[in-house]
């Protein structure tokens, strides 16, 4: 029971992880704390950018997801190898 | 009598339009539009930023644009990057520090090599000094001038006027400027591309 649940919360930590990172744009880049907004003036033409407070989510949640998983299943497999023997 | 001499002479010369042509231009801009822009390779991500805090003011005539002079100045403090940890090591002494140097200021001494490019547009080189971290450089780079006559009211409404657009792109190096010299270079490029899109107010 406490395999399958280790399995099952490291399948769901990086399904999160990969999710959060989908949303963010799928970005090679690390997390932003800002959102930009790229625009034109109408009346000038000149291309300027607002900064507004957000999170844009880069590879540390893709990472996390990863080390989740990978800590979650080899926990289990440990666990499963120790019972064996 | 002399005075009444000059003063027709005056008279004469106004009628003409002939002091009408030169305009101080504020380059402090309310709507926030002005920018500098920059852009640094990484290798993960490019950092790309900009800084909006713009003021100074340039002196311009449509008759004479190669005479074009003034200071444009950008407070340090203004610059943005989309990650805040990042902002604070850019703020810091190391990078920009900007407690010491709250400007970099931008003297534009002429523009030569002009070329009118459109109605009220003139292309050329601008000629003058960048002054980052307290070390001035000889600037020359080239730059689009737009004088748009009669545009002030679509900006700033109620007001009659003009607006001059200054934009250009030049790449400079941080070493020369002390930023960060020498360090994290296999972190961060030498090369700063930089962006100057500028607006100017004037009213008549």
């Amino acid at each position: 029971m406490a395999l399958k649940f280790l399995r099952f919360a490291g399948s769901g930590i990086f399904l999160i992880g990969v999710l959060i990172w989908m949303l963010g744009g799928a970005r090679a880049g690390f997390t932003d704390t800002s959102i930009v907004h790229p625009y034109i003036d109408e009346i000038t033409g000149i291309e300027s950018k607002k900064y507004e407070d957000g999170l844009v989510p880069g590879i540390e949640f893709l990472a996390v997801g990863f080390l989740g998983f990978a800590v979650m299943f080899g926990t289990a497999a440990f666990l499963e190898n120790k019972r064996q023997s | 009598m002399i005075k009444r001499i000059l003063g027709t002479i005056t008279g004469i010369l106004l009628a003409f339009n002939v002091f009408a042509g030169s305009a101080t231009f504020d380059f402090t801009d309310p709507s926030g539009v002005s920018n500098l822009s920059f852009d640094m390779t990484a290798p993960v991500e490019s950092i790309s930023g900009s800084a909006d805090g713009i003021s100074g003011s340039i002196d311009f005539d449509p008759a004479k644009p190669e005479a074009t002079n003034g200071t444009i100045s950008v407070a340090t403090s203004s610059l943005m990057v989309p990650k805040g940890k990042m902002r604070d090591h850019i703020m810091g002494s190391m990078w920009m520090d900007a407690k010491k140097y709250p400007e970099m200021t931008f003297k534009l001494s002429g523009v030569s090599g002009l070329k009118a490019a459109g109605d009220g547009v003139f292309k050329g080189q601008a000629n003058g000094t960048m002054t980052v971290k307290g070390v001035a450089k000889e600037l020359n780079t080239e730059v689009t001038i737009k004088h748009l006559v009669g545009k002030l009211g679509a900006k700033l409404p109620g007001k009659k006027g003009d607006l001059l657009v200054v934009s250009g792109t030049l790449i400079v190096n941080r070493d020369a400027f002390n930023i960060n010299a020498g360090q994290k270079l296999d972190k961060v490029a030498n090369d700063i591309h930089i962006g100057l899109n500028f607006i100017g107010y004037s009213e008549n």
